[in-house]
């Protein structure tokens, strides 16, 4: 009782100072006992010993604790946080190298979490510019016929408004003589719809949409750009394609519409009367449908209507509502407008996301192996709290206030990394991605950052906390030291973490393994021809009207490039391969084809007029004969098609010399090319090329170089300009750098896939290493019992090593069952290999497996260099 | 142990001497009261440090966190006016009770 008294003398901050200079005491004894001659190891446990001896039992520390509670009761929360913090940094202060190690563990785990939610929050959420932007939806589907927008737009009822646009680009002459401009026909409710207001002038009005376009209203860069921002443009007339248009409005710049948020902007807009008569066609795909939902209702509500009036409207006109490609009933879906753009990156931006909260999550696991291990040591500690009084609560809150404040460090730390980091990314992030000005580091990736901080610090924290809290004060006083917090359950625990670690990091690097697989696919598929020194420049002819026709002018063209020094050769097409890669494609198409035999085809081909020689000057392979001069005279006309459609069209028999039809055209096929990647190396579109009929206006030159074609560019630009002043510039490129550019999105893909499966690797490899050797040091004196009984060394090293195998082939085995499920997740990104690719996953597994082996394998290194027995005494 | 049987003013006078001479961590005022009495006085940290918490609550003492000599971190005290006052009249006070007792004993064995 008179103990009790002196230890209430401790007053008035107990729980804190005395703590410490207790420690302060013990290390101080224990510097004196050493200096007297004794070993370090000794003199802590007789430092220990008196302490125990001189002044604590159990029941004493009880009675303590609940003056304690009292005391504790009054003080304040806030300043009680703020000790315990403290106390946490002076911690880390003593232990520098863990310290160091968990705040960059923490700093890069969050950082790169922080980094890649501002990705994709950025892109997946953009802000549209748009009043009430999430009322708005679109019809899936770039492109639909005016006749079944009419169908619907009559038919839905959960918008409030629909709207369609049909963008093209025109002539135009007048004053001033403009050339070609980008325009959109839009019905009358598309510009409200997307809150456009006009600088000039008057919006359309109901008798603008009333047969052919007689209005129109300028886009402020037309109006700034082409009419010196003049005031008085309104009421003046265009000349667009042959029809009169008056200026009735300008539109205000701030405005932007949806189809310019994803590419070009539109020059002018001019009403759309969809229910002109000569509209009413069944193959023309040109609308873009918008529509605004009923105030209140979700999105998902006109996806379901939509989808009904789909299958309404295909049990009334099967025909019109059958897919040519297919052969299915189309499907009309609405969805939200926002993944207009995003729809094509939410996958794999989904995907990456989900591959760094798996980094992450390892990164804590390590972590908290690492405290685990570390905790085993704090145990005298721990118990001298308890001892002095402390509840099990206040010492899991003290431990967790550590972990959270190496966290929170870690944390600060992390959001740096990832504002920098962020310059990195958007040098590698793929230039088409949209709404890539967007990201950037705001209030809801800052808060995303401490919230993932916060998660981190718990989770890792949380359970050594509980493991170490769970020491007995007398255990951990009196015992041995290192024994003290050692149970079954923390073991288990750590195996599991190592299962769990090593599962983690299998589907990273099978996952990895599976899209690096698909890249070097991807990268070697044989593009059906030869991309070296190939250059492509687009021409826009229609402004030309030179002195002779427009045959001389091509054939003034190529001329006159065949004699640029070293041009190889030298053809013109409609397009040219790789104008479009990654799922787009453009030009004209046939989508029914009947062969002379009767069997037909509904399925899209690309129409390619192309001059004589293109396909040997692309290096295709060809069977039977090419495009040649005169071609375009013959009746009917000669044409070479791709193999799959010669075998599709006329199936076992040979396709030369036969002939189809298509569009009212009768064609025979003199010519087959094959393997012949056109639009992308993924893409399967059926292709047919015809003789060059000088007529496209948009035309591509298709130059070979004999040397570096890079340098030949001013020089053709030069021969074209002299001959063709008119004629403007469209799209040049080198094809070698075009096809790179094509697996740009891909090669970004398997980089961040394979820089997360090193880390992975990484992680789970340490964390074994780490395991193996505490495993060995806890069981030193056991080990070298048995060594003295004569065990043989390597059942001793296999003893130790069980300990970390058995969890970690539990963890492979686990991890190979989710890695198959991820695959299929990935399979929409994968070329060339299925999801169950066996030999991607069986790699993964053994490089796993060998990693773990090659870690458990730490202790028998150093043996090796000291002996076992010196090793397992040397503590 | 030994000597735990003082009472607090003795432990208090004995520190407060100690810490007249220098600023001192309580590890160290252990010690030198132990090597001063030759191991006859040991006071047991569960009697020292309430004492020093005690001492510097009465204001005679001021404690503060500082670096000891092999460099680790201790808490030093040092003896404040008050406590120097106290010190004396304790002082005083003590050779009187203790010529008292001394008294007593001689009288005893005479």
């Amino acid at each position: 009782m008179k103990r009790l008294l002196r230890l209430r003398d401790l007053e008035p901050d107990p729980a804190q100072d005395i703590r410490e200079e207790l420690e302060s005491h013990f290390e101080l004894e224990v510097e004196a006992l050493v200096a007297g001659g004794m070993a370090e190891d000794e003199a802590r446990r007789e430092a220990e010993r008196r302490l125990v001896a001189h002044r604590l039992s159990e029941s004493e520390a009880r009675r303590c604790a609940s003056s304690h509670r009292r005391r504790r009761r009054r003080a304040s929360q806030l300043s009680f946080l703020l000790r315990e913090t403290r106390f946490a940094l002076r911690l880390f202060l003593r232990r520098r190298e863990f310290s160091l190690a968990a705040v960059a563990v923490i700093a890069v785990g969050t950082g790169v979490t922080t980094l890649v939610f501002g990705v994709s929050d950025g892109i997946l959420n953009p802000d549209l510019p748009y009043p009430r932007a999430d009322e708005l939806v679109y019809l899936e589907n770039p492109a639909h016929t005016v006749p079944r927008y009419r169908d619907w737009r009559d038919r839905i009822t959960s918008l409030q408004s629909a709207s369609a646009v049909w963008e093209l680009d025109v002539r135009v002459a007048g004053q001033p003589a403009l050339s070609t401009l980008h325009a959109a026909l839009v019905t009358p409710d598309f510009l409200p719809m997307f809150g456009a207001t006009l600088a000039l002038g008057r919006p359309f009005q109901a008798d603008d949409f009333v047969g052919e376009p007689r209005s129109v209203i300028l886009s402020d860069g037309l109006w700034r750009r082409e009419f010196g921002a003049d005031s008085t443009v309104i009421g003046r007339t265009l000349q667009l394609e042959g029809l009169q248009l008056t200026v009735v409005g300008v539109l205000d710049g701030a405005f932007v519409s949806p189809l310019a948020l994803a590419g070009e902007a539109e020059d002018l807009y001019a009403p759309l009367d969809a229910d002109r008569p000569d509209l009413q066609q069944d193959h023309q795909y040109v609308l873009g449908v918008f529509g605004r939902m009923r105030t209140g209702l979700d999105a998902s509500i006109a996806r379901m209507e939509s989808e009904r009036i789909a299958e309404e409207l295909f049990r009334v006109n099967p025909a019109r509502y059958t897919s040519r490609g297919s052969g299915q009933p189309i499907s009309l879906r609405t969805a939200p407008l926002r993944e207009a753009f995003t729809a094509g990156v939410e996958r794999p931006l989904l995907l990456l996301f989900g591959a760094v909260l798996l980094v992450l999550l390892m990164g804590c696991v390590n972590l908290a192996n690492l405290l685990l291990a570390r905790g085993f040591d704090r145990t005298d500690e721990v118990g001298l709290r308890y001892a002095l009084g402390a509840k099990r609560l206040a010492v899991v809150r003290q431990l967790l206030v550590e972990s959270l404040t190496l966290s929170m460090a870690g944390g600060a730390a992390g959001l740096g990394l990832a504002a920098a980091g962020l310059r990195g990314l958007l040098a590698v992030i793929p230039a088409a991605t949209p709404f890539v000005d967007q990201i950037g580091i705001d209030l809801r990736v800052v808060g995303f950052s401490v919230a993932v901080t916060a998660l981190t610090g718990v989770l890792f924290g949380l359970l050594p906390a509980w493991f170490v809290s769970g020491v007995s004060p007398r255990r951990a006083l009196a015992g041995h030291p290192k024994g003290g917090g050692e149970g079954r359950g923390a073991r288990r625990l750590q195996r599991s973490l190592i299962l769990l670690q090593t599962g983690l990091a299998l589907v990273l690097v099978t996952s990895a393994g599976l899209l690096f697989n698909s890249f070097v696919r991807l990268r070697s598929v044989n593009l059906g021809f030869n991309p070296d020194g190939l250059l492509v420049v687009g021409l826009d002819l229609r402004g030309e009207q030179g002195p002779g026709t427009r045959e001389e002018l091509d054939k003034a063209l190529l001329d006159a490039v065949l004699q640029v020094p070293g041009v190889g050769g030298a053809a013109l097409g409609e397009s040219a391969p790789f104008l479009h890669f990654s799922g787009r494609i453009s030009g004209t198409f046939a989508s029914s084809i009947t062969s002379d035999a009767g069997s037909v085809i509904e399925a899209r081909a690309g129409l390619h007029p192309v001059t004589a020689g293109y396909l040997e000057l692309l290096g295709a392979n060809l069977q039977g004969r090419t495009i040649l001069q005169g071609d375009e005279a013959l009746d009917p006309t000669p044409a070479v098609i791709s193999r799959e459609l010669a075998e599709g069209l006329f199936p076992s028999r040979n396709a030369i010399g036969r002939s189809f039809e298509t569009d009212g055209r009768t064609f025979s096929v003199v010519g087959i090319v094959s393997g012949l990647h056109y639009w992308g190396q993924r893409a399967t579109v059926h292709q047919i090329f015809l003789p060059w009929q000088s007529r496209a206006e948009n035309a591509s030159l298709v130059v070979r170089a004999s040397a570096d074609p890079g340098r030949l560019v001013p020089l053709i630009r030069d021969e074209i300009s002299s001959l063709a002043p008119a004629a403007e510039l469209g799209e040049l490129y080198l094809m070698k750098d075009r096809v790179e550019e094509s697996l740009a999105g891909p090669r970004f893909l398997m980089l961040a896939a394979l820089g997360f499966a090193l880390f992975a690797g990484v992680v789970a490899f340490s964390g074994i290493y780490g395991v193996i050797l505490y495993v060995v040091a806890r069981r030193r004196r056991e080990l070298s019992i048995r060594l003295a009984l004569g065990a043989p060394p390597s059942q001793l090293m296999w003893m130790a090593m069980r300990q970390v195998l058995l969890p970690a082939a539990l963890g492979l085995g686990a991890g190979a069952v989710a890695s198959l499920a991820t695959a299929r997740l990935l399979s929409s990104l994968l070329f060339g290999v299925g999801p169950g690719h066996w030999p991607t996953h069986l790699a993964a597994i053994l490089l796993l497996g060998s990693a773990a082996l090659l870690a458990s394998l730490a202790p028998s290194w150093e043996i090796r260099s000291s002996g076992l027995p010196r090793y397992l005494q040397g503590e | 142990m030994a000597g735990s049987d003082l009472d607090r003013g003795t432990w208090s006078l004995l520190i407060l001497r100690i810490l007249e001479r220098e600023k001192l961590h309580g590890y160290g005022i252990g010690a030198l009261i132990r090597d001063r009495t030759c191991g006859r006085l040991d006071p047991d940290d569960g009697v020292l440090y309430p004492a020093l918490r005690r001492m510097e609550r009465e204001g005679w003492i001021q404690g503060e966190w500082g670096i000891t000599d092999t460099g680790r971190k201790a808490r030093f005290y040092a003896l404040t006016g008050k406590g120097k006052a106290a010190l004396r009249e304790k002082a005083a006070s003590w050779e009187e009770h203790a010529e008292a007792v001394f008294a007593v004993l001689r009288d005893s064995e005479a």
